[in-house]
């Protein structure tokens, strides 16, 4: 026990450089196109605001200071404001609390149908390997990692949507059925992901000279393979948790999008073609925030599955 | 120190093996692994298997608990344990004896056991699955009794700890524990010291030799080790590319060893005391198994092959009393006249 | 003496090198030729590619041409139908083709340049520089490619230029990581073998020791790169913040579909369709050239 807690706090330990060095990248984000007050600025500032926002980042001074003083309002909660047409003003903490809880929920379902449909069809493509219903699956998934989000999402949408008219097109009108379509589009391009690592995983581990003796003390197959091998084979795939959440946060952006879903992600496409910085900026932090916290978890997780990895 | 021995007849078979052949069909081609063996094991003996790698020692081992791994298939032969036939029971059936009356070591035990349960959760696993034993009590203190049996330090800890955080030695001793739990009839320790440290390689077989002699287990020792057979076995079988070419009781074999692939694996062995400038090597390689001929396996290798060696497969036939050789040089009874 | 026997040690290694990459090559159009995936999957890209390729010069509309003939179905003039401001789908999706390859490819040729040169480093001098790097990779190899890309293509600016910078910047890490491995095992058998008797230079036997191993899986991580490649530059200009209008890409013309799925699917379907299947070509040539090219994967059973 107490050399997991000791992993744990090494843990999240690690990760606060990481933390520190995504504000880092974020920050110097706005010196990417030369003149940092012009994405600042709403299209219609006048030379007072212009003024104003010099000085309120500090723009005269070394980068030092003024990274130091983007870090001091980050952590008071201040991400600036937005600049865009119907929110100039506003700021963009403000308009990120209100969007997040509607991408996360996106985000748990998508995660659960994901893991629920993935993990008992590679088990299951793994045992009849190679029969037909082995390859379909194989095809299944080939075709729906291949598939662009947005795209399955279209697709989904065409289908559901405008020639079974059963569901809407627009995640506004909420409820249940709203969300089931989003959140599918999200599910499900990762299901062909971690069907195929269970897949392959379950593969692997079947071929381990401690399968074979597990048989040979004469236990049932049904223990050999759902009590030991499972256990075994589910580690990498939970390895790949974090990459996965990463890959979520990614999908989420799009998925929002195609189905106009007001979360975090509707807000950074309409920011981008808005030209509101700040919000993009605030909205690259918080997602960038939430795919660390995404992989410290499943690091965390992993040690609770692998005996192994504690001593590290 | 070799063991004496009384003569082996008016003991019982555990084991008996007539015929049995083994291949595996592959896209290239089909490996013959076991080319029609003959074997027995009697009660209470330790029964050595002896032969390079690759010859069909696991596989024997493999064939007895029906565990021959896809794409290899049991394709002939018989094999009787206690008078009943293995190869016609249920899967059902024979899950009821591994690990109960027969079980099995394997070679590496940083391979064989589960990395993620702990020692103590594996040996309940079979102990309660196979004694029904169910009360976690009860089932902790034959675990417990286990551990003390094969003689590991602090077994109290032991049972919470996990397969790698125990050396080469330990993991061994608790495959041993997990074999013998059961009291089986038949062990089969396939190199249990290969992979082990030379220091304590000897400990792991003595206790191997003495727990066998207090459950009264008959063992299959397989080994490429003749130092070994020389100080556990009773009687030891030499293999070669899937077929037994000699089988004798031990003494009698390292004194009288009659086929020529034995004699050339005995002078191989380098004694201690001995001078020699090179070690002594049998010439060539082992033959390529996905190729059938009809002669014996050994015929490239050998001395005193002759015509009759290249086209005719040898049979076996008793020398003396309880010495059994696959060989054209022998006849029943002694060595043949004139041949070459 | 030694001068005579640098130089042959010089020719010894650099045949060498060229025999191990040779190897890879050998391996690809023997093996590969047999394997279903790669056949099917380098057809594909063969195919659309082409028809990019040609599209100037195919008699098909231009993609940019108005016409009168608005939200127009499928039909003998026009394949693919017509969306909004009566454009040809189809040659718009054929247009589109040029613009996800020429992107995808030189995205994923800088993501190789960066990542090989950032790997070997890391490996070769190993210490403070190997941890920096291996941190940084690891930093980028954690984050959505995607994400990254979202970002700083946002920051850039939409445009061609800044996609394929976006994803360079974004993409690079896996190479890196593949680079990083094969020079870190190499330097450690270096000081065991016997080949620094020989005299050569140690940069020299770097070189040609590593560089001809990773070829494989570097063709493999591309190809599969190429896919992923595609994916994030249709993405970001579905969100807009990828190709601007007019410029006929995929994603603009999934997006701009999506207003009218209703009354006219086929703007968005088509260009979905296309995607999808160089997508999985890809990915599937990718697939098949590791199965190829790993050498565990031979005599299977029947």
């Amino acid at each position: 026990m107490a050399d997991l807690i000791s992993y744990i706090i090494r843990k999240i330990i690690l990760a606060i450089p990481v933390i520190v060095l995504a504000t880092l990248i974020v920050f110097l984000m706005l010196y990417l196109t030369g003149d940092p007050v012009a994405q600042l600025r709403s299209p219609h500032s006048s030379v007072e605001d212009i003024q104003k926002i010099r000085e309120k980042y500090g723009f005269d001074q070394p980068i030092i200071v003024q990274y130091g003083r983007f870090l001091v309002n980050l952590l008071r909660g201040d991400f600036g404001s937005s600049v865009a047409q119907g929110t100039t003003g506003t700021s963009v903490s403000s308009l990120i609390v209100e969007k997040l809880p509607r991408t996360l929920e996106l985000m748990a379902i998508g995660l659960t149908i994901s893991y629920s449909l993935g993990i008992p069809l590679g088990v299951f493509s793994a045992l009849r390997q190679n029969s037909w219903k082995d390859r379909s699956v194989m095809v299944f998934t080939l075709v729906a990692y291949a598939m662009p989000a947005f795209w399955l999402g279209i697709l989904l949408m065409l289908v559901f949507s405008v020639y079974l008219h059963v569901l809407p097109t627009e995640g506004t009108v909420g409820g249940f059925k709203s969300i089931i379509l989003p959140a599918l589009t999200l599910g499900l391009g990762n299901a062909a992901l971690t069907t195929r690592m269970m897949r392959s995983s379950m593969l692997e581990v079947a071929r381990q000279d401690y399968i074979t003796q597990l048989r040979s003390r004469g236990l049932p197959e049904r223990d050999v393979i759902f009590k030991h091998a499972m256990k075994n084979a589910i580690l990498p795939v939970i390895t790949v948790i974090g990459l996965d959440i990463g890959w979520f946060v990614g999908g989420a952006v799009v998925v929002e999008t195609v189905f106009s879903w007001p979360g975090i992600g509707m807000l950074i496409t309409g920011s981008i073609t808005g030209s509101d910085f700040p919000t993009v900026q605030g909205c690259i932090l918080v997602l960038a925030f939430f795919v660390i916290l995404g992989n410290l978890t499943a690091d965390i997780l992993y040690a609770f599955a692998d005996p192994r990895v504690r001593l590290g | 120190m070799m063991p004496s021995k009384e003569p082996v007849s008016g003991r019982k078979a555990i084991l008996d093996i007539r015929g049995l052949r083994v291949q595996f069909f592959l896209s290239e081609g089909t490996v013959t692994a076991l080319d029609g063996i003959d074997l027995t094991i009697y009660e209470k003996e330790t029964l050595g298997i002896v032969g390079e790698t690759g010859c069909g020692k696991s596989m024997t081992a493999f064939s007895i608990l029906r565990l021959v791994p896809r794409p290899g298939k049991i394709t002939a032969g018989s094999i009787k344990f206690k008078g009943h036939e293995l190869l016609g029971l249920t899967n059902d059936q024979m899950r009821g004896i591994r690990g109960k009356m027969i079980s099995m070591i394997f070679q590496d035990p940083a391979t064989s056991l589960d990395p993620v349960f702990t020692i103590g959760s594996q040996l309940g696993e079979v102990i309660s699955l196979h004694q029904g034993i169910y009360d976690q009590a009860k089932l902790s203190a034959k675990v417990l009794q286990m551990l003390n049996l094969v003689k590991i330090s602090d077994p109290k800890n032991a049972m919470k700890q996990y397969p790698h955080e125990l050396s080469g030695g330990m993991k061994q001793r608790v495959m041993i524990a997990l074999a013998l739990s059961c009291s089986p009839a038949l062990l089969i320790a396939d190199e249990p010291t290969t992979a082990l440290d030379v220091t304590i390689q000897a400990q792991i077989l003595n206790l191997l030799k003495d727990l066998a002699r207090k459950t009264g287990s008959s063992m299959m020792l397989i080994t490429h080790n003749l130092g070994v057979v020389a100080e556990t076995c009773d009687r030891v079988c030499i293999m070669y590319a899937g077929r037994i070419v000699e089988e004798a009781e031990t003494f009698e074999l390292f004194a009288r060893p009659m086929h020529p692939y034995t004699m050339g694996l005995l002078t191989a062995f380098p004694k201690l005391g001995e001078k020699k400038e090179e070690l002594a090597v049998i010439r060539g390689t082992v033959p390529n198994l996905m190729i059938p001929f009809p002669g014996c396996a050994f015929v490239d290798r050998c001395d005193r092959a002759t015509d009759l060696c290249m086209s005719k497969k040898p049979t076996r036939v008793e020398v003396s009393p309880g010495h059994f050789v696959s060989c054209h040089l022998y006849r029943a009874g002694g060595e043949k006249p004139n041949v070459r | 003496m030694t001068r005579i026997r640098g130089r042959l040690s010089d020719r010894l290694l650099s045949w060498r090198m060229l025999g191990g990459a040779r190897q890879t090559f050998v391996d690809i159009f023997t093996r590969g030729r047999k394997n279903g995936m790669v056949v099917t999957g380098f057809t594909v890209i063969l195919v659309i590619t082409l028809l990019a390729v040609l599209s100037p010069w195919l008699p098909i509309a231009k993609p940019t041409a108005l016409s009168p003939d608005l939200l127009k179905g499928p039909s003998s003039g026009h394949w693919f139908g017509t969306d909004q401001l009566g454009r040809d789908v189809f040659s718009r999706v054929l247009w589109g083709a040029r613009i996800s390859l020429v992107v995808a490819t030189l995205a994923i040729v800088f993501s190789l340049l960066i990542g090989v040169i950032m790997g070997l480093t890391a490996g070769y001098f190993g210490g403070t520089v190997d941890y920096v790097i291996a941190g940084t990779i690891d930093l980028f190899w954690t984050f959505p490619a995607f994400l990254l890309a979202l970002a700083f293509a946002a920051a850039l600016g939409p445009s061609l230029a800044n996609v394929i910078i976006a994803i360079s910047i974004s993409y690079w890490a896996g190479f890196a990581r593949l680079m990083r491995g094969q020079t870190l095992s190499v330097r450690e058998r270096l000081f065991v073998e016997a080949s620094r008797a020989l005299g050569a230079n140690n940069r020299r036997i770097m070189f040609t020791h590593v560089l001809p191993n990773c070829i494989a899986p570097l063709i493999v991580w591309a190809s599969v790169g190429v896919a992923d490649a595609i994916t994030i530059e249709s993405s970001l200009s579905f969100l807009g913040a990828g190709t601007q209008p007019p410029t006929p890409s995929w994603g603009y013309m999934l997006h701009s579909g999506l207003d009218a799925i209703h009354e006219a699917p086929w703007i968005s379907t088509f260009p979905g369709v296309v995607l999808l299947i160089t997508v999985l070509g890809f990915n599937l040539l990718g697939d098949g050239l590791r199965d190829v090219l790993d050498p565990r994967m031979k005599g299977l059973r029947r």
